[in-house]
């Protein structure tokens, strides 16, 4: 029995309804509870990751943390920005698991997981200059940009 | 209380948000931003009080700077977040977890007047030290725990609808 009938017949069709039919995907989905805590710890890993990667941006843009060198904000930040990330990279696809192709025939899904690559990618090459060099305030607008774009369409998801 | 919930629930303004489309998940996400900009930017004050970040910037330092964005998030937070409520006001009188959640908002806003009216008046004796006294110590801990209670909380009381 095929427990979703997909509207686009994208090429991941099978592997997403394989996802779901695997234990990992039943065991989510099958629990009243497991799902909730997955997602708050999701919630959690997201608080921690937009707001110190807020001021991060935010000291980059010079709108806060002025008193400090921006190095400093950033390199202090940073593990909890990375922490934060970790947590999502963790719980995210798990939740994924549970219902695979409902997202497959989400739009926002998709838009939103090229965005995670292109911010994650952002991200990694800018690293070292952010460390080094003065207010860089592209970097800062772009990589702001992005990622509350991200979170957005993370919520949006969700109605669509 | 609840007669005052059931007459939240037929003012206009509930109806309206309750009943369109596009402003209820609106809120929804605007709530979700705020959250995120309260919680993520506590953390880092807190971070600072655990001795787990920012050590070499004077506690008074991160306070000033951060907190402006704290409170601007909580702003945006309660507004939508009395509008998402006005707009539900029967259901969630009667559901718990909500009430935890408004238990632990409490919790987490006397924890900070507690840290700001005590410890924090002597902020000048600890300002520069890399370990802040057990005091401080102890309310960064407890506001962590609280606003990760209060995100949990609040994320069950979306799956308590019927």
């Amino acid at each position: 029995m095929r427990p979703h009938s997909f509207t686009h017949d994208f090429p991941f069709c099978e592997a997403f309804e394989w996802i779901e039919r695997s234990p990992v995907g039943q065991f989510l989905r099958n629990s009243r509870v497991l799902f909730p805590i997955v997602e708050s710890i999701h919630l959690i890993g997201l608080a921690l990751f937009v707001g110190t990667l807020l001021l991060i941006n935010m000291a980059l843009l010079g709108v806060a943390m002025r008193r400090q060198p921006v190095h400093e904000v950033a390199s202090a930040l940073a593990p909890w920005t990375w922490s934060g990330f970790a947590l999502l990279l963790l719980t995210g696809p798990l939740m994924f698991a549970a219902q695979a192709p409902k997202w497959h025939d989400n739009p926002i899904f998709w838009i939103k997981m090229l965005l995670l690559l292109a911010a994650s990618i952002f991200q990694l090459s800018v690293r070292r200059r952010v460390a080094s060099e003065q207010p860089a305030k592209m970097i800062g607008a772009v990589s702001l940009f992005l990622w509350i774009t991200i979170g957005l369409l993370s919520k949006m998801m969700e109605f669509v | 209380m609840l007669s005052i919930c059931q007459w939240i629930h037929q003012t206009p303004l509930s109806i309206a948000i309750r009943e369109s489309i596009w402003i209820y998940p609106i809120l929804n996400v605007l709530h979700c931003v705020g959250i995120f900009l309260v919680a993520g930017t506590i953390v880092v004050v807190d971070l600072r009080l655990l001795g787990f970040g920012m050590r070499r910037s004077p506690v008074s330092s991160v306070v000033g700077q951060v907190l402006p964005w704290t409170f601007f998030g909580f702003a945006f937070m309660a507004f939508t977040g009395s509008l998402l409520a006005w707009s539900e006001p029967v259901r969630l009188y009667h559901s718990p977890f909500f009430r935890l959640k408004l238990l632990f908002l409490a919790m987490a806003g006397l924890n900070a007047l507690l840290f700001h009216y005590g410890i924090y008046r002597k902020a000048r004796a600890w300002d520069s030290d890399a370990l802040t006294p057990a005091r401080a110590r102890l309310a960064g801990a407890v506001s962590i725990v609280c606003w990760i209670c209060v995100i949990a909380a609040g994320r069950a009381v979306g799956y308590e609808a019927t």
